[in-house]
């Protein structure tokens, strides 16, 4: 038995020898991990991979991503509040994430002040889209089609997903009334209004592009502030019930107790990597925009992003008091 | 009491009904907190009722008929390498985020070999270190998989 | 003629040398790694799904669908070899594959399973080449009550997967479904005999109970029994390749696994995951040496793994003519697809023609390779089986674990492949199999789906089911089935009329 024993302590001890020193005195000295609480292939996975790209051809550190799907995202920022605050641990949030936080209580964390946070990565709009066979082109269309017609619409949306607040948030400030049918998942619900067994969706614009300019789906409105350059002729949300505006967001949030400047060379790296042209063209073509800012204005966007979505919660129905 | 069980035919089916008919009642108490909806917009209790009253059933069903036909006797529920085989495995998931994948391989390795009866020890010790050594070299160094080679015990 | 020119673009792109090399390494990691126990092909694509990102857009994804077919077929070669289905649809190979293995015919299962895949893959790459678009568009008549239909006959054919006794297969369907509940609805969001474990909200792994019911169950069933019986799992060498008389007995079951592959592959709620299933269930009723199935019968491999296959192959279709990913696997690749700059959608075929027929293509050429690469590795994968047991069942329970761990990179899995193994092996031994159970766990939160969305878009009307002529006809064949196997005694009578002639 001793014999085995100092043979498991011998290997113990060379593979000890193996692990990175983790001290050095230039940020990072070994390979960092993005959390990411979704499904490789899905949106935050590509931005998180894209940016984890840059960062490490930057930093000439790997910089690994780690799915962590489950539960709306929250097994992910779970796993992030127990990281230790050294930078080597960060993660990849979004709008769902903020979403989950609005409607479901006792989640363990507060997303404003358990963590530390570093940048925006993206902006994104959503599109509002319909089955090209209901008589509707614009939101204008939508709005009118279904006061004349209340409760007759079959609204799609993804049960719990980011977009589903959106939608209830759009009807009730156009004022309308449609039956909402629940999906999974954006993909079913996608098919369904192609399909033409469901009437409209709320989505974003990035998976939305080819179907609507390959016809198999109406474009009603932009969910952004602006007009996407390649749809200029699709209206905003605004633009006929001024001030309604469903946006989305991605961004780089770390534990909290990130010592200050370390966070802010991380920012710096980041902002650096988001003026790559390589990854700009490649947020482009997933239909959201470069966005970085300053842990306090990131901060601030989340903070603010999660009242908008309690209040939207509770006056929609979908938070039950 | 001893009488009925002992006119019983087919002991597996009658625990095995019984069983469904525990987990019914399960089901169906604990469901009881869901919202069963409407037809229009099913809540979450809908489906947990109807699978309750069905497995119910069956478990009735099969309990009943257990006592016609012919004599089944049931075969031995043997235990320890049920409890070496999965110890070792509930081990390797305690194991493997603290103490990483070379300790929880081992560990499970050690206590599911002690399942294979009889079982000489030292063949076993070098096979646990040889198949660990795979393991590490495959799974994460190869694929790159994020599994800890050293958990948080060892390294900071 | 458009159909040549089109596989000319399709040719000239997909065989470049350096595309035919990564087919190739495609093909080759994807079955090393689909063979280790628990990492199935979504769990291969997505672990090695980073490595084509630094590769061109069409040798990205030739290597991609090369990855899939070989961890597909990797995952096929463990169920066979130690009873270990890497996903749900593999538990069927599992059924018949391992009782072959333990009778010596593991090399002929194996080859078997190979050969059904390549012709499966032949007639499916064809298909798509022709119809591709015409069957996307089909595939959009399936809505709600179509789905919730196809799922309740599905259901009901589970029972085919059960040896024992009717009412033991339907209570161990019904169990399944219960298992399924746990987690939060899909509809509504609420949690479920979630008994305040985080963890759950996501229902349980199926993957993870897959592993536990099937692998560590068996693993503990061979332990106790006695080592002289454990030994008569010996292969013979001789029985490698199929002779003449097991390809003609197994012709018919492949076509007819191809044909059901082929259509509910199409479909993207969840035809694919039906499709080997179905193949085995049908083959079942239909075979002449029906009762052979559950001990060990050929057609009760070849069918599910050609179907398994074309319904993989067919996947494709909602994804290249619509961008609708009907599938884990397939949602993989339309992020790789993204990743390279490209949105999955009717527009890809028209605007990156060498793109899309340089993959129909190298489908094509993947089965091909892949029939290449294993049909010479039988021999070796079926030598695995002579390493002595009490070191190859450590390997495989190590491997489970490894396997289910990397699913989400979550302990919890582990712990639900241990409960689970505990209460298969208690189920197993009162007579409740496990692959009804795992059918019912798969198709019963499906079937509450579609049949809420149903119940939604019809304003809580049944009748939409017989309104609508193909939810009616599937509905109407599952009631006919109920009553076929709910009267034994009529079935009993026909299969002795069947027998003397």
């Amino acid at each position: 038995m001793k014999r085995t024993v100092g043979l498991f302590l011998g290997l113990g001890a060379a593979l000890l020898s193996l692990a990175p020193a983790a001290q050095g005195s230039e940020f990072p000295t070994r390979p960092v991990t993005l959390i990411v609480g979704y499904a490789p292939g899905g949106g935050t996975d590509l931005v998180a991979r894209n940016v984890a790209e840059v960062l490490s051809r930057k930093w000439g550190q790997k910089v690994l991503v780690e799915n962590r799907p489950g539960a709306t995202g929250s097994i992910g920022i779970r796993a992030l509040k127990n990281a230790a605050p050294d930078g080597y641990t960060l993660a990849v949030w979004t709008d769902s994430d903020v979403g989950n936080s609005a409607v479901q209580d006792n989640l363990g964390y507060d997303l404003v002040e358990d963590f530390d946070h570093i940048s925006q990565l993206s902006a994104g709009s959503t599109i509002l889209v319909s089955n090209p066979s209901v008589p509707i082109k614009t939101f204008g269309d939508y709005v009118d089609y279904a006061k004349k017609n209340p409760g007759e619409l079959n609204f799609a949306v993804v049960t719990g997903g980011g977009m589903h607040l959106d939608s209830l948030r759009i009807n009730a400030a156009a004022g309308v009334e449609t039956a909402i049918i629940g999906y999974p998942g954006s993909g079913p619900a996608l098919t369904d209004v192609i399909a033409g067994h469901a009437d409209a969706l709320l989505l974003p614009l990035g998976p939305a592009l080819p179907h609507v300019k390959g016809g198999a789906l109406q474009a009603l409105a932009i969910g952004g502030t602006k007009r996407w350059p390649g749809l200029s002729d699709v209206q905003t949300l605004s633009e006929t019930v001024p001030g309604l505006e469903s946006t989305f967001f991605h961004g780089l949030v770390g534990p909290k107790g990130l010592p200050d400047d370390l966070k802010a060379s991380i920012n710096a790296a980041v902002q650096d990597a988001l003026a790559d042209p390589k990854l700009g063209a490649q947020f482009e073509a997933q239909g959201f925009i470069p966005s970085g800012n300053s842990p306090e204005e990131f901060k601030a966007v989340i903070a603010e992003k999660l009242e908008t979505s309690r209040t939207a919660a509770v006056k929609t129905g979908l938070k039950k008091q | 009491m001893p009488n009925v069980l002992a006119s019983m035919k087919k002991p597996q089916d009658f625990f095995l009904g019984l069983i469904f008919l525990g987990v019914a009642i399960v089901i169906a108490v604990y469901s009881r907190q869901y919202d069963l909806g409407t037809t229009r917009q099913m809540g979450p209790g809908y489906l947990p009722l109807v699978i309750a009253l069905l497995l119910g059933g069956f478990g009735i069903l099969l309990a009943a008929r257990s006592f016609f036909g012919d004599w089944e006797p049931a075969e031995r529920l043997g235990i320890s390498q049920a409890v070496l085989v999965l110890g070792g495995a509930a081990l390797f998931g305690l194991l493997v985020r603290p103490a990483g994948l070379i300790v929880a391989a081992l560990v499970l390795i050690i206590v599911a070999g002690f399942a294979y009866r009889p079982r000489k020890r030292l063949p076993l010790l070098v096979f646990a270190v040889l198949l660990t050594a795979g393991c590490v070299i495959v799974f994460p160094w190869l694929l790159g998989q994020q599994i800890p080679v050293l958990g948080s015990w060892f390294v900071r | 003629m458009d159909l040549v020119s089109n596989i000319a673009i399709g040719l000239d792109s997909a065989l470049s040398w350096s595309n035919l090399l990564y087919a190739f390494i495609g093909c080759l990691l994807g079955t090393l790694v689909g063979v280790l126990p628990g990492l199935g092909p979504s769990a291969t694509v997505a672990m090695l799904l980073p490595a084509t990102y630094q590769l061109d857009p069409a040798g990205s994804l030739i290597m991609l669908a090369g990855i899939f077919y070989g961890a597909s077929y990797g995952g096929s070669t463990t169920a066979i070899l130690v009873n270990l289905p890497g996903e749900a649809s593999s538990v069927v190979t599992a059924i018949d594959g391992y009782q072959m293995a333990r009778k010596g015919r593991a090399g002929l299962a194996l080859s078997s399973a190979a050969c059904a895949s390549f012709f499966a893959g032949c007639v499916a790459t064809l298909v798509i080449a022709i119809f591709a678009p015409v069957l996307g568009r089909m595939a959009l008549k399936f809505g709600a009550p179509e789905y919730f239909a196809l799922m309740a006959l599905g259901l009901i054919a589970s029972v085919a997967l059960a040896r024992g006794s009717l009412v033991k297969a339907l209570g161990m369907i019904v169990l399944g479904v219960a298992c399924g509940l746990v987690g939060a609805d899909r509809g509504t969001s609420a949690l479920r005999f979630t008994f305040g474990i985080p963890e759950l909200a996501d229902g349980l792994n199926i993957i993870a109970v897959a592993m536990g019911m099937f692998g560590l169950g068996e693993i503990i069933f061979n332990l106790q029994t006695e080592p002289a019986q454990r030994s008569a799992m010996k292969t013979r060498l001789r029985d490698l390749w199929p002779h003449m008389k097991d390809l003609r007995a197994m012709a018919p079951a492949v076509a007819r696994g191809t044909a059901i592959g082929g259509v509910l592959g199409l479909l993207p709620g969840g035809g694919p995951m039906l499709s080997a299933f179905s193949a085995y269930a049908l083959e079942k009723r239909v075979s002449k040496n029906a009762s052979e199935f559950g001990h060990g019968a050929l057609g009760g491999v070849a069918a599910p793994e050609a179907a398994n296959n074309a319904g993989a192959q067919m996947s494709f279709i909602p994804l290249l003519t619509l961008g609708i990913p009907s599938n884990v696997t397939m949602a993989l690749m339309a992020g790789a697809m993204m990743m390279q700059g490209i949105q999955p959608g009717p527009t890809v075929m028209q605007e990156q023609p060498d793109l899309f027929w340089g993959l129909v293509v190298s489908m094509w050429i993947g089965n091909l390779m892949l029939v290449m690469l294993n049909l010479p590795m039988v021999g070796l994968w079926v030598k695995l089986l002579s390493i002595p047991y009490k070191y190859l069942y450590l390997a495989i329970a190590v491997f489970c674990c490894i396997g289910v761990y990397s699913l989400n990179n979550s302990p919890f899995d582990v712990y639900v492949m241990v409960v689970f193994g505990f209460v298969g092996y208690v189920l197993k031994k009162l007579g409740g199999e496990p692959a009804p159970f795992i059918m019912g766990m798969i198709l019963g939160p499906m079937l509450e789906e579609f049949l809420r969305r149903s119940m939604q878009l019809s304003r809580g009307d049944p009748m939409i089911f017989l309104e609508r002529p193909i939810s009616a006809a599937l509905l109407f064949i599952a009631a006919a089935a109920i009553i076929i196997v709910a009267l034994p005694t009529v079935a009993k009578r026909k299969d002795a009329v069947l027998e003397e002639e």
